[in-house]
């Protein structure tokens, strides 16, 4: 005997049709509306060519087509969708129609089996009574069920197969037929605008020559702030400037110097003494401008700062290594509205006015959090090169550099936006130094400079030799040297001290390469560590920098230890002087713990009676 | 100083350019939307459900940076239309207003220079 069907044996359609109809149309709405806003798009980029004639307008107007070609093919992915969907709603439709049509025939074929059952109990007693052609009935309407059952697997099988071919259909890498013209297209791109910002670059420089004498040079600019933005932002490479500048005339070079200090200041390629010429003038300026105003406290205390740049001593070492003394600070860099300063450190070559060529060692130190054009840790770049020069028969010159804005505070330097700023400008500053052919290259970042001078390494900054002092990272993303370009040319050290806690605790507690900074250059593969050893290298009983606490300094000894690297005659001072002289360093002496019932102890290495410093040469 | 080049005009393009992108930005970003919610109406065919987002997601970011090329080149033209009106500065004036450049304000991080 065949069981009655029931009406819970016809399947649940999963969606309702309606519903789904009405999302995918609105999904094909919108779709829609993006593909005519593609067409709107393109066509704007269509009337640029005959209006502006210039290298950008090419790739501008390739990039707009590669745009509405991306835009046509979502369209079509979202009408495919649509389609997908639509014919899920109409399976769908239909299944919902049969069944609403079973569960009335079902219902209709129960009543009649209860009520022929009903009608003939007494003759045949409690059994089930099937009346004529009911059987057959029966199993016709439990087909249909499965038959539905089936039909809504199918619906959902061949909408699931019609989305996946939309996942699958090529993206935007195809639309130029290649799966890598994206590539050559962000080259060319970007080749393009180097082009176009040089032509701009140039354009407002020979408006500057032009302009007859500084007076004019300085109205021009006062009419135009916008050309020292474009410089700042869109500085030219080295080697035009350096080409354009040998073209012009002593006089027209005076008058840039004077009227346009600001851009010829700063600007990459013009030779060394020209650009402290030039910013001597810039500082001149802004004094008078300051003296102009109606004072207080901030005023002052910038002017007391400029003044000093303007007239303190400077010191260097000549050919012979006598010490010569000029009037005020040798300015590299000089841009107060964008916090940028260098100063160099050094003879200047009297024909060129570059880097003289019997220098053998020439050092960059960038300096971290809270460097400014207020302070930018210049004596530090003085003690560095004073070092140098006394501790080694070879000559050194040196640059302190801040080309830019540094976090001002330790919640700013959480952030890596400043040193993603500063990279690119320290490598392109590096790349255009006149450094002579047989001298080497080291650059020395702290704390928050090392970070910055970890990502102008990925920048593609190049040096013989890159020491992070007490940083804050190999730079944001930087997994560790592979992803600096110039590792195989470029030996990297590191030196923290053990108990540095201004940026230890982000940088001393492993490999993370994902920590803000990236990963820690203490122990990245590639990197040697360097020890900090004592306060006194010359003197073994002198407090290690772990230990040290500076007379009448109340910071935990923790804090200090992140800047006492900078103590001349200090173990990690002599091993930055050796590095940029190509000298002996100290390499770090590992740590030693010592398990007891207690869980432990551990003896810093420097502290340890088994292990005996060990020098290493720098080549 | 004669550039060759139709500045004004430029400027129009620069400025329709970046409206573009902006409308687009917003079209993107409705198509994104409508797409969820289709995925949410299909949640009892969960492998429906998952396909939808996985296009949306995919064709989403595809599109987001499509249209943020779109913006950046309409900022690279915008640049490049200001830095030749200053250059030549009959327009400088007329550029400048219907182009908005941002330069010379407040530096990357939004903040004025001390």
């Amino acid at each position: 005997m065949s069981e009655l069907v029931q009406v819970d044996e016809i399947p649940t359609v999963p969606i309702r049709a309606a519903d789904i109809g009405a999302a995918a149309t609105l999904l094909k709405d919108k779709w829609e509306a993006l593909l005519g806003l593609g067409d709107d798009h393109f066509s704007t980029w269509s009337g640029l060519e005959p209006v502006y004639s210039t290298q950008q307008t090419p790739l501008l107007v390739a990039r707009a087509w590669d745009a509405a070609g991306t835009l046509t093919k979502g369209a079509w992915a979202g009408r495919d969708v649509f389609n997908a969907l639509d014919g899920l709603a109409q399976d769908f439709e239909l299944a919902e129609a049969e069944a609403a049509r079973l569960t009335g025939d079902i219902e209709y074929l129960r009543s009649r089996v209860l009520t022929y059952r009903y009608q003939h109990e007494p003759e045949y007693g409690g059994d089930p009574y099937w009346g004529w052609g009911q059987y057959s009935e029966n199993t016709e309407l439990r087909a249909r069920a499965l038959r539905l059952h089936d039909d809504i697997a199918s619906a959902i099988s061949r909408c699931t197969s019609a989305l996946q071919d939309v996942a699958a259909a090529p993206r935007v890498c195809r639309v130029f037929g290649s799966t890598t013209a994206p590539l050559y297209e962000r080259a060319n791109m970007t080749l393009a605008q180097a082009q176009f910002e040089k032509t701009i670059s140039f354009g407002i420089l020979t408006a500057l020559a032009d302009a007859g004498d500084p007076e004019e040079v300085r109205c021009l600019l006062d009419d135009h702030p916008e050309w020292l933005e474009y410089f700042w932002q869109h500085p030219p490479h080295h080697t035009s400037v350096e080409a354009w500048w040998a073209g012009l005339t002593p006089a027209v070079a005076e008058q840039l110097k004077d009227g346009g200090s600001l851009i010829v200041g700063n600007l990459d390629g013009v030779p060394f003494r020209d650009r402290i010429e030039a910013n001597r003038n810039t500082l001149i300026r802004e004094i008078e401008r300051l003296e102009a105003l109606p004072g207080g406290e901030r005023v002052a205390e910038r002017l007391a700062v400029y003044n000093g740049y303007l007239n303190d001593t400077t010191e260097y070492r000549d050919a012979d290594g006598r010490l010569v003394s000029v009037h005020g600070s040798q300015l590299l860099v000089f841009d107060p509205a964008h916090e940028a300063i260098a100063a160099y450190h050094g003879a200047l070559d009297p024909e060129t006015g570059g880097i003289p060529d019997w220098v053998d060692h020439v050092a960059v130190s960038v300096p971290g959090t809270g460097a400014s054009v207020l302070g930018f840790a210049n004596d530090r770049g003085t003690e560095l090169y004073d070092a140098s020069n006394r501790y080694s028969v070879d000559s050194t010159v040196l640059v302190q550099w801040c080309g830019g804005e540094m976090p001002g505070s330790i919640p700013e330097a959480m952030q890596d936006d400043y040193s993603r700023d500063l990279a690119p400008r320290l490598a392109a500053f590096v790349e255009a130094m006149p450094v002579p052919n047989a001298s080497d290259t080291t650059v020395l970042g702290h704390s928050y400079g090392g970070a910055t001078v970890g990502l102008a390494s990925q920048h593609g900054l190049h040096a013989d030799r890159v020491v992070f002092v007490s940083a804050a990272g190999m730079g944001n993303g930087v997994h560790g040297t592979g992803d600096y370009p110039y590792r195989p040319t470029t030996d990297y050290y590191s030196m923290m001290a053990r108990n540095d806690l201004v940026v230890g605790a982000i940088q001393l507690q492993g490999n993370d390469p994902f920590a803000i900074h990236g990963q820690t250059p203490t122990n990245a593969p590639g990197v040697t560590r360097l020890e900090t050893g004592q306060i006194d290298s010359s003197d073994p009983s002198s407090p290690d920098l772990e230990d040290y606490r500076a007379p009448g300094n109340s910071d935990p000894s923790g804090i200090q230890a992140h800047s006492t690297v900078y103590t001349p005659g200090s173990t990690a001072f002599d091993n930055m002087v050796g590095v940029i002289t190509g000298g002996d360093v100290q390499a770090y002496m590992p740590n030693q713990f010592y398990p007891n019932r207690y869980g432990g102890f551990q003896v810093d290495g420097n502290d340890r009676d088994d292990l005996a410093p060990r020098m290493l040469e720098v080549e | 100083m004669d550039l060759g080049v139709d500045l004004a005009g430029a400027a129009s393009v620069a400025e329709h350019a970046t409206e573009s992108a902006v409308a687009l930005s917003h079209a993107v970003e409705d198509a994104v939307t409508s797409a969820r919610e289709l995925a949410g109406t299909t949640d009892g065919a969960p492998a429906i459900a998952a396909m939808i987002h996985s296009i949306a997601d995919d064709w989403g970011s595809e599109l987001r940076g499509v249209v943020g090329q779109a913006a950046d080149s309409a900022q690279k033209l915008r640049d490049g239309v200001l830095a030749f009106a200053e250059l030549d500065g009959e327009l400088a004036e007329e550029a400048s207003t219907r182009t908005p450049v941002p330069l010379g304000a407040a530096n990357s991080h939004g903040r004025i220079p001390r």
